[in-house]
């Protein structure tokens, strides 16, 4: 792996005065090798955008002479002409240069390279990041168009997924750490060297031996007692329920000094594949460590069980999405835990359609395995296959389950009621702070002229009642209602957008949103019966009034429970109540006036505690099935 | 365990064989005790082998009681010969195997819940069949795609029928085989719709007939719109509240099934997921092979191909018929059928 020396950085502007120095000394030098129109226009904008600006024209066909033109400025906006047009400039928002599909491989190398790209070009040159000679072997049309290696690779390279150098695999550093090509937006190296360092990000596929990554475990362990954690991705590189779940598990446990070695499938496998060469990845603490091989995997369960530098406190389960049963339990046999636990965070031990939508489409009350709805849904035959290995698996090893609500609990008991006494329901969250709705937010109600405010809240997804959604507010009158979407993805048509992404750093993210835009209505018309839903707690926390349906799992049951919505049968009485805005008003006033009140919501993570419970009873209570 | 009380029988060719095997499949879930003929009007394909099909006896043309079969198979075209073997095929059956009842189904529909309601009909009326529509229809669209479709190809879908073998039940079915042996053509001009246009007569002629109501049979386009399909909580496909007994996906080569389907059935996703469902099924039994299967009785013996013309003349020339014993065979001196119409047959 490369490593980064600690060299001088090349000097910055001082923060205070660069706004003002961009402003008054904005240059632009214009570079056109013949295309006199178009730099006439973009000559044009720019004079309306800035008209203090200077402009330098060139008609360079040298790199190095335009560059050093560049050199001159502090603030230097180049346009450069090309086959395709590119344009740059030193504003941030307009630095990031369209997806690279827009560009094909332009005779000469892009276009602007500020003060802060030319900081970044040199450190990484001088850090011996980038192999010059390796990118020019492997990419011809580099030296064909005369181009500088580093700055094609900084400005376009890595959007077509070439390589710096042997040790940097561009794709698999993107696909591991920044998600996928068409969401990055900043150069992989550079990404590497700000943070992917300091995390201990890899940027090449490391395929250990068993004997090989134990050395590494242990070299990089920070504490003497470890737990292994086993689920479907990298948690440490998502934003999801479950991920952000183990996110605080892992700080929880390294909080008791204790590490969270986690591992997940690279890529997907069938629970019923008896492949020995898949590869599992490895992070230890959050920290990716390699990659393993199914075969060494099992191995591994037999080492760490005979190691004295790793003690297992047990073993948690969040998902087996992806995992081979085989591996997992030729792991779990050689590893021989003192505990097991198993968190039921959806269905997917009862359907591999993990939300329980038959074809995508619609909630199957999880019917008979021989079932007409089994047989025509696509998931039925892999249903029959994964239900046998199940039950196998959970017979054997009898985990403590863990699952967010009695909702999820009924559903997975339906199906295994072998397991009723060894079920826990254990919610993600403690509530605190408890307070009731300002008055001010009750009396603007009263109004005769406020237009109350609704909200989708979450992913723009079918299954959580997107389309229900979009019904609504194409059905409902706007002088009676505003319509607003929190969300990650700008998805609106006539509502009001409002971007939000709840992370584990920026816990109250949604909160904070709808109490700012005093939203006093959520929609949340999941489809699927819910095994808890972060975002009805995060409305709940806000003051809002719950609106779903009796589909909706434990949203539905928490709103019945408590009083704090309405659970419509179905859509046709949802806009019935809709079309009625004073019936709305009065429902809300009623609400506010007597039940609605604004909180905290924090992770509550017990597993901790479980894990060396489950271990102390195990002990006790040797079972006849104890692997 | 299978008994002889029941024998399920269909009509294909080879390029049919993925979408019996479907029907085969179902049949055998939903009624295993049932036996399942398959009358095939081409020839097996070497390298298949009829033990290994999920069906009890394949019965050839040449089994049927057909006189000189050749030259009869020669005077229809495909779907007209797969309609016509119904009849003969049906009395075989009952003389070969002596079942109790006999029931027949399209290739291209499945099973998807037990038919034992069908038995215990049978043992109350000897003659079963479904019409395509059991209600109006109400606008214009659905009156000219259904209403009049029926009027033209017939009031009752020979998709299904059913006859217990004894009574009107056998007198059904001989009335039936000699009309199809001599009348089984898509003439639409002379009334003639294969076989299904005869059934027109069948109330009338059979008093003990009884028309199937029970919306669960013979779901189908040209009646989804008039019939609630839907899931229940347990998972079963109910059809205005009762299990849905067996689905016609008729138009699936065509396309015809899914556009009506799309038309009749937008707003029914279980519609759209029983015809993927089904897509997937037919892939998954060959379809992709099968399907440009040529039919044996397409070509002559040199192996061109036979025209709707050549077949139509010699249906309607009874010298021909006489002539040539074998139209297929041109190894004759003279040439055989084809030379004879090449120098004789209308340009």
């Amino acid at each position: 792996m490369p490593e980064i020396n600690n060299h001088e950085p090349n000097s910055q502007p001082s923060s205070l005065t660069r706004p003002l120095r961009k402003f008054f000394k904005s240059k632009f030098t214009l570079f056109s090798p013949g295309k006199p129109f178009w730099l006439f226009l973009e000559m044009i904008r720019l004079f309306i955008k800035n008209p203090l600006a200077t402009f330098k024209l060139l008609n360079l066909k040298n790199v190095k002479l335009l560059r050093n033109a560049m050199n001159e400025h502090d603030a230097v906006r180049v346009l450069y002409f090309t086959k395709n047009y590119v344009s740059g400039s030193n504003n941030d928002s307009e630095t990031r240069l369209p997806p690279a599909p827009l560009y094909s491989v332009p005779p000469i190398t892009l276009s602007i390279l500020n003060d802060y790209d030319q900081a970044n070009i040199g450190f990484i040159r001088k850090q011996n990041l980038f192999n010059e000679s390796f990118y020019c072997e492997h990419y011809p049309d580099i030296e064909e168009n005369r181009v500088d290696p580093l700055e094609h690779y900084y400005i376009q390279g890595w959007r077509e997924a070439r390589d710096p150098s042997p040790d940097f695999d561009t794709d698999y550093y993107i696909s591991n750490y920044l998600g996928s090509l068409k969401q990055v937006t900043i150069c992989p190296l550079v990404h590497y060297i700000s943070e992917g360092v300091n995390k201990g990000y890899l940027t090449i596929e490391k395929v250990f031996t068993a004997d090989e990554l134990l050395s590494q475990a242990i070299a990089k362990k920070k504490y003497p007692e470890i737990v292994c954690a086993i689920s479907h991705d990298n948690y440490a590189g998502n934003l999801g329920g479950v991920q952000v779940h183990m996110q605080e598990e892992q700080q929880a446990f390294g909080n008791s000094r204790i590490s969270y070695l986690h591992f997940y499938p690279k890529g997907h496998q069938k629970a019923s594949s008896a492949s020995l060469e898949f590869l599992i990845n490895v992070n230890l603490d959050g920290i990716p460590l390699g990659s393993i091989r199914n075969d060494q995997f099992i191995k591994l369960g037999k080492i760490l069980q005979n190691n004295d530098s790793l003690k297992i406190k047990g073993i948690l389960i969040h998902h087996l999405l992806h995992w081979s049963m085989m591996v997992i339990e030729k792991f779990l046999d050689s590893l021989n835990p003192p505990s097991i636990i198993m968190w039921l965070h959806d269905y997917y031990t009862c359907c591999p359609q993990h939300t329980l939508l038959r074809n995508n489409y619609e909630y199957c009350f999880k019917p008979g395995l021989n079932s007409n709805a089994c047989m025509i849904c696509k998931f039925g035959a892999l249903r029959k296959v994964n239900h046998g290995l199940f039950r196998e698996f959970l017979s054997k090893y009898n985990p403590l389950f863990l699952t967010p609500s009695e909702v999820s609990k009924s559903i997975f008991i339906d199906d295994f009621p072998e397991f009723d006494s060894r079920v826990v329901v254990t919610p993600l969250l403690k509530i605190s702070e408890i307070k009731k709705i300002p008055q001010k937010r009750i009396s603007q109600l009263t109004d005769q002229h406020y237009r109350i405010k609704i909200a989708y809240l979450g992913l723009a997804n079918p299954h959580k009642g997107w389309n229900a959604w979009q019904r609504l507010i194409k059905s409902v009158d706007v002088s009676d209602f505003e319509f607003f979407l929190l969300s990650n993805r700008n998805l609106s048509t006539r509502e009001k957008f409002i971007p939000v992404s709840t992370t584990r750093q920026n816990r109250d993210a949604a909160i904070n949103a709808m109490q700012n835009n005093h939203i006093d209505i959520v929609l949340l018309w999941s489809l699927w019966p819910e095994t808890y839903s972060l975002v009805l707690f995060e409305a709940l926390a806000s003051g809002c009034f719950i609106i779903t349906n009796p589909l909706s799992g434990n949203i539905a049951s928490y709103v019945k429970d408590n009083n704090c919505g309405i659970v419509f049968d179905d859509e046709k009485t949802l806009l019935d109540f809709f079309s009625k805005p004073d019936i709305v008003k009065e429902k809300l006033l009623d609400y506010y006036a007597k039940r609605a009140t604004t909180f905290s919501i924090t992770p509550d993570i017990t597993t901790v505690a479980k894990i060396s419970l489950e271990s102390e009873n195990r002990k006790k209570v040797p079972t006849a099935s104890k692997y | 365990m299978k008994n002889n009380k029941v024998h399920c029988f269909t009509s294909i060719t080879n390029s049919y064989i993925p979408k019996a095997r479907v029907l085969a499949e179902s049949i055998r879930k939903n009624n295993p005790d049932w036996v399942f003929d398959v009358i095939l009007s081409d020839v097996l394909p070497a390298n298949i082998k009829a033990s290994e099909e999920p069906f009890d006896n394949i019965i050839y043309p040449h089994d049927l009681d057909l006189g000189n079969w050749k030259s009869w198979t020669f005077r229809h075209r495909l779907v007209e010969l797969c309609t016509a073997v119904k009849g003969p095929g049906l009395k075989y059956i009952l003389n070969t195997f002596n079942p109790d009842m006999v029931i027949y189904l399209d290739p291209d529909i499945a099973v998807f819940n037990p038919m034992d309601q069908l038995v215990e009909l049978l043992e109350q009326h000897p003659i079963l069949l479904t019409p395509h529509q059991l209600t109006p229809n109400t606008t214009l669209d659905s009156i000219m795609d259904n209403e009049i479709c029926s009027m033209k190809h017939g009031i009752f879908n020979l998709g299904f029928f059913a006859i217990r073998a004894n009574g009107q039940g056998l007198e059904f079915a001989d009335w039936w085989a000699h009309r199809l042996y001599h009348f089984c053509y898509d003439d639409k001009s002379e009334g003639l719709f294969t076989d299904q246009k005869w059934c027109d007569h069948a109330p009338v002629f059979f008093d003990k007939l009884h028309i199937l109501r029970e919306t669960g049979y013979n779901v189908a386009t040209w009646n989804i719109n008039v019939r609630k399909v839907h899931m229940s909580k347990n998972g079963t496909i109910l059809t205005d509240g009762e299990p849905l007994k067996f689905y016609h996906f008729t138009g699936y080569d065509s396309g015809d099934g899914q556009i009506m389907a799309a038309k009749y059935g937008a707003s029914n996703n279980i519609i759209q997921e029983l015809w993927t469902w089904y897509e997937k099924q037919l892939m998954d039994y060959g379809h992709k092979e099968f399907f440009r299967y040529p039919w044996v009785y397409n070509f002559f013996s040199n192996g061109e191909k036979i025209t709707d013309e050549m077949r139509i003349l010699y249906r309607k020339r009874l010298d021909l018929q006489q002539y040539f014993q074998d139209p297929f065979d041109l190894s004759r001196s003279d040439g055989g059928y084809l030379a004879w119409y090449k120098s004789n047959g209308p340009k």
